[in-house]
């Protein structure tokens, strides 16, 4: 019994793991590097640790709920349910490796006791909205999302990187007040929040339906700004100029995988897909997801600029997703779903390869690429396996998420996903391979050292976030992979 | 969750990645019929281990030169296991990717054989002519490109090939363009980008075929093409995308491009193994002997006379022997797309086919990988007399088999094929023979070309190592030290007795068997003598011919009005800017989020008229919810 009230308390332990860590920062002094070091590390292990209890358990077929009243009708719930986890370990596991990143990244430079109170913030937020039980917990941490992840953009606050904070906050203002504004008219409609899977509004009478395709729409709206949805992107790429560690935690860990994992909820939680796609809004976001992919993919391919070229990428990869889930059956969101994970590996790779190449050797542009695949072997060689696997050659992750959207687009009727697909393959190659190409078989600049590779703490973590990604599509059939979890999610979903 | 549920959703879910319920999840090796197999499957792992696991070497700093010194002899346990005796059991490696099948049949057996052989031939020859400074670059991918090579022959199902079949291709690009000049650069870029576009249409063949099929072993796909809808168009997809490779006309642009520019071992496997890679997956990935699509069988055998004759044709006009050999294999590989073509016009007589296009692709691999290796010491006036005789022999005898002279692996291969052709319509089966006839007498006169710019090249260059300063090779040598040619000889000795052991080794597919008749052997004297009658003349009185000479076609041949072309569409697309897709979506996008972006400005300036109207709009929103909510649900 005390096991079992214990245990209702994991979620809450997961997201406190970060949150106190993250307080505690804050009120450090600038040279305390030592304790808060430790505070960092100890509370991102203690996270996994706790993460791995809960998915332990809910392989068991447990579900961890936890809940507070807040005011009558309002709770803030925490579920730790198959779905949610897929998130939460996907968020756990990178924020490890981007704490140790950024270490290495900011050494000796200042403001870091800010810097790390809202990086464990921005992760304790993510984390909340990973596991939040009801749209209301959902929209509370979503919100905290932005406001926490701000001042990590303008973290070096020159003037470029306050006009991108600025832009960050524009767009993502309103999207949240339209995410806001959709969370209370829905609770009007239906009277509840809580998440459901297969919808909770899967039981309202017909006349309802008008009103509900509204708010389908404005709650997309308000997801899809962070989401990256075209025309709602502009904010990612314009956002480039913050440091790497934080480029990681807007497009691999937190910030676009709250608006993609919003979007999944309000898909599966919230209306149910077979709902979602008898009012109309399934079919035209997955429209909207797959013009975003070639648009992102399209714009891509003109950026000197390699992070610009990295942010645009991800506006393509990151409505990945979406189309999955919006796509109608079990096998598209399979491989909607197990993107949430391969994306934030691969991307985080590219994100850190292209931190080391600014910090190291002050490479920032593509056109300045020639040869420096012999200058830094390791960091290009990880970039390599994040780039191919973005492409979607086997084994990497990137054509495991590409054969079961394409299989399930398929089983769905919809030709034009694979061709989507294939198209967006062939753009991300045009737009991949001339790096590759530049970084190992161009020559360099020949007045520069042979060998320059980033240093310990960055290299380290690059490479692991690298393995992770070759492990997450060599090894996808493994017992502990994404792909086996994210089927369990899916068996889960399709089976209430 | 209840079994029902679950099994439906694994059903659903296709090709059971998830193991079915019951099945051990994690058996690493699960030998089909038998215990009494488990050499041959620990065979089969160790062939495709060995260059996995020296490729992953590789990458270690400190253990990188031992993986070097290895790599040559990387291909040896695929050796032994193409000459395996005893029975070759299938292994399921569940864990990797999503489940991958491997194992060797009689489709992969002949493949297997002489890649391997080649690769081994080739590896020792570039083990000793490459400068030391640029090896261990060239070996790591070599490594690679091998792995890729041994596993598509390995793979039993069709996401395994794909998955070895990637790596072949992209690890390729790095020995096209080993030499970092612009000419391998270039000639790089063209391969890349219809690489990439060959992928494009096999993933989408791939993805088309699964989705209607019962699982992806290549057992399976016979079923598959009967329950698709669109089987023309998968063929389609995997004919195209597995012809790239191939370089059969008209997707041979980066063929002649590519084999001559990369370092000659590399070449020679480029010309032997990999572009025959591409002929396996048509085996594999075409309903050859299960749906007829005559209409393709036609196109095959059309398209398959014109590169014959095309390559055949282009070839004479070249001046580099090495181009001149590129030319040669997209004539050849016009052989087996005819071949391929037979399959799936007259799907009535597979297994002759099939043994057809094996035993052709174990001659021309072994051939063309000798004739290829012959390039880089080529025989040489001034040398030894004993030298002279014997390079010349090794220069000429992979040359008449290559034209199917009697008594070569060529006449075995040439008469199979022609054999294979019995079961088309009449008209097409009467119009075979005196093709492959015809054909074979423009072979011969191009492997003519080949010996006479070979004998033309005024010294051997003795190592293709750097030479500083460019001294000349010192003149006291009275032959090239022997690890640079016996690697060579091997090849052509094993090339050359191919009609004594090719039948042995190579299995006949039920109700086939090879051709051993003296009959079959002596089928190419005809063309062969027509062929060099013609060279002899052209030989002696191309002086009176100066049209002949003049004839220049250059390597990549309409690659280069395509690309001035391309240049001059460039340069009219930029004027209206409604013609440029991408253009417009910019303007068009561009404009839409711009306009959500001044909105938001507009917040941010924190204009208050604005600002205020958001808020009272807010309000009034809410009110009305709350107002809707108060009378509705009350």
């Amino acid at each position: 019994m005390v096991a079992l009230r214990s245990a209702a308390y994991l979620p809450l332990l997961v997201v406190l793991s970060s949150l106190v860590p993250g307080v505690i920062i804050a009120f450090l002094r600038e040279e305390q590097v030592r304790t808060r070091t430790a505070l960092n590390i100890a509370g991102a292990v203690l996270k996994i640790l706790l993460v791995a209890l809960m998915l332990w358990g809910v392989a068991e077929g447990r579900r961890y709920a936890w809940r507070l009243a807040i005011m009558p009708g309002f709770e803030l719930t925490l579920v730790g349910d198959a779905l949610a986890l897929l998130f939460v370990t996907l968020s756990a596991i990178l924020w490890l490796v981007t704490t140790l990143y950024a270490i290495g990244y900011l050494e000796a430079s200042p403001n870091r006791s800010r810097f790390f109170a809202f990086f464990s913030l921005c992760v304790t937020a993510t984390v909340g909205i990973a596991l939040a039980g009801d749209l209301f917990t959902f929209v509370l941490f979503y919100e905290a999302l932005t406001w926490t992840t701000y001042p990590l953009i303008v973290h070096r606050g020159t003037p470029a990187t306050i006009a991108a904070g600025r832009t960050y906050l524009q767009y993502t203002v309103t999207g949240g007040t339209l995410l806001l504004v959709g969370t209370v008219w829905l609770w009007a409609v239906a009277g509840t929040l809580t998440f459901r899977d297969g919808g909770f509004l899967a039981g309202l009478p017909a006349e309802t339906h008008g009103e509900l395709t509204a708010i389908f729409a404005v709650l997309v709206l308000g997801l899809g700004v962070k989401a990256a949805l075209v025309p709602l992107h502009g904010w990612l790429p314009a956002a480039m100029v913050a440091p790497a560690p934080v480029s990681a935690l807007l497009h691999a860990v937190a910030v676009v995988k709250a608006g993609a994992f919003g979007i999944v909820r309000v898909l599966y939680s919230v209306y149910g897909i077979e709902l979602a796609t008898a009012l109309g809004g399934a079919q035209a976001l997955a429209i909207a997801a797959g013009i975003t992919i070639l648009y992102g993919s399209f714009r891509a391919l003109t950026q000197d600029d390699l992070k610009r070229r990295l942010a645009y990428s991800t506006v393509s990869q990151i409505s990945y997703i979406t189309l999955g889930v919006a796509t109608l059956g079990p096998v598209a969101s399979l491989g909607g779903l197990v993107h949430l994970v391969h994306q934030g590996l691969m991307k985080i790779t590219l994100f850190f390869c292209a931190g080391n190449l600014a910090e190291t050797i002050e490479v920032r542009r593509v056109s300045e690429m020639d040869g420096v695949g012999r200058r830094m072997p390791w960091t290009m060689a990880a970039f390599a396996i994040g780039a191919l696997g973005m492409i979607g050659l086997p084994p990497l992750p990137g054509f495991v998420t590409k054969w079961y959207l394409g299989l399930g687009g398929l089983a769905a009727g919809d030709v034009w996903v694979v061709a989507v697909l294939v198209l967006s393959t062939v753009l991300n190659a045009a737009y991949f391979l001339p790096i590759l190409r530049r970084a190992w078989f161009a020559d360099g600049i020949p007045a520069v050292p042979h060998a320059s590779e980033a240093g310990p703490l960055l290299i380290s973590s690059t490479v692991t976030a690298a393995a992770l990604s070759l492990a997450a599509g060599l090894f996808a059939n493994m017992v502990i992979s994404p792909l086996t979890w994210t089927r369990l999610v899916i068996e889960r979903l399709y089976a209430p | 969750m209840s079994d029902v549920v679950r099994s439906a959703l694994v059903a659903s879910i296709p090709f059971a990645v998830l193991p079915p319920a019951g099945a051990p999840a994690s058996a690493a090796l699960l030998p089909e019929p038998g215990a009494s197999v488990v050499p041959g499957a620990l065979l089969v792992l160790i062939a495709l281990a060995t260059p996995a696991a020296l490729a992953t070497a590789w990458t270690i700093r400190p253990l990188r030169g031992t993986a070097v010194t290895l790599a040559p002899f990387a291909a040896l346990p695929a050796l032994a296991l193409a000459l395996w005796p005893g029975p070759l059991p299938t292994v399921r490696v569940p864990e990797i990717f999503l489940g991958i099948e491997l194992g060797l049949d009689a489709v992969g057996k002949p493949f297997l054989l002489f890649s391997a052989a080649l690769w081994t031939a080739a590896g020792v020859s570039a083990r000793a002519s490459m400068a030391e400074d640029r090896r261990n670059a060239f070996f790591g991918l070599w490594l690679l490109t091998l792995t890729g090579n041994i596993g598509a022959i390995l793979a039993r199902d069709a996401l395994a090939f794909y998955l070895f079949f990637a790596v072949l291709t992209f690890a390729a690009y790095g020995l096209i363009v080993h030499r970092r000049n612009p000419g391998a650069l270039s000639a790089g870029r063209v391969y890349i980008i219809m690489a990439v576009l060959g992928e494009a249409a096999i993933l989408s063949g791939l993805l088309l075929l699964a989705a209607t099929a019962e699982g992806l072993r290549f057992a399976d796909i016979g079923a598959a093409y009967a329950a698709s809808p669109c089987p023309t168009t998968l063929a389609g997809l995997f004919l195209v995308g597995f012809g790239i490779k191939v370089g059969v006309v008209p997707l041979h642009l980066w063929l002649p491009l590519a084999h001559p520019v990369a370092p000659t071992p590399a070449s020679a496997l480029l010309s032997g193994a990999l572009i025959e890679a591409g002929v396996l997956a048509w085996l594999r990935f075409l309903p050859i002997g299960a749906t007829a699509l005559p209409v393709w069988g036609e196109i095959c055998l059309v398209m398959g006379f014109v590169s014959a004759f095309f390559g055949v044709a282009v070839g004479l006009t070249e001046t580099d022997p090495k181009t001149v050999l590129a030319y040669s294999s997209i004539s050849q590989m016009g052989f087996l797309l005819a071949g391929v073509g037979i399959g799936l016009y007259a799907p009535a007589d597979p297994g002759a086919v099939l043994l057809a296009v094996g035993l052709y692709a174990v001659h021309h691999g072994l051939a063309k990988g000798a004739l290829f290796l012959g390039v880089e010491t080529p025989p040489a006036a001034g040398r030894a007399r004993w030298w002279h005789a014997t390079s010349t022999a090794l220069a000429v005898i992979p040359a008449l088999a290559l034209a199917g002279a009697p008594l070569t692996s060529g006449a075995l291969a040439k008469h199979a094929l022609s054999e294979s052709a019995a079961g088309l319509p009449p008209a097409w089966s009467a119009a075979v023979a005196p093709l492959l006839s015809i054909a074979a007498a423009a072979t011969t006169l191009l492997m003519a070309r080949y010996l006479a710019l070979l004998g033309a090249r005024p010294r051997a260059r003795p190592t293709g190592r750097r030479n500083p300063a460019g001294s000349p090779t010192p003149p006291t040598s009275p032959a090239p030290p022997a690890r640079l040619w016996l690697p060579w000889a091997g090849l052509v000795l094993v090339s050359a007795t191919g009609v004594l052991w090719i039948p042995l080794a190579v299995p006949a597919p039920a109700g086939t068997e090879v051709p051993t008749a003296p009959g079959a052997l002596a089928s190419g004297i005809g063309p062969v003598a027509l062929g060099a009658l013609i060279a002899l003349i052209a030989a002696r009185y191309h002086d009176r011919l100066p049209f002949l000479a003049a004839a220049r076609i250059p390597p990549g041949d309409v690659l280069v009005p395509i690309r001035s072309l391309a240049r001059r569409l460039r340069g009219v697309l930029t004027v209206p800017v409604w013609f440029q897709p991408m253009a417009l979506a910019q303007a068009l996008f561009g404009r839409a989020s711009r306009h959500v972006l001044e909105l938001g400005r507009a917040l941010g300036r924190r204009d208050p008229r604005l600002t205020r109207g958001v808020i009272v709009g807010t309000l009034l929103f809410l009110l009305l919810v709350a107002l809707r909510l108060a009378l509705g649900n009350g």
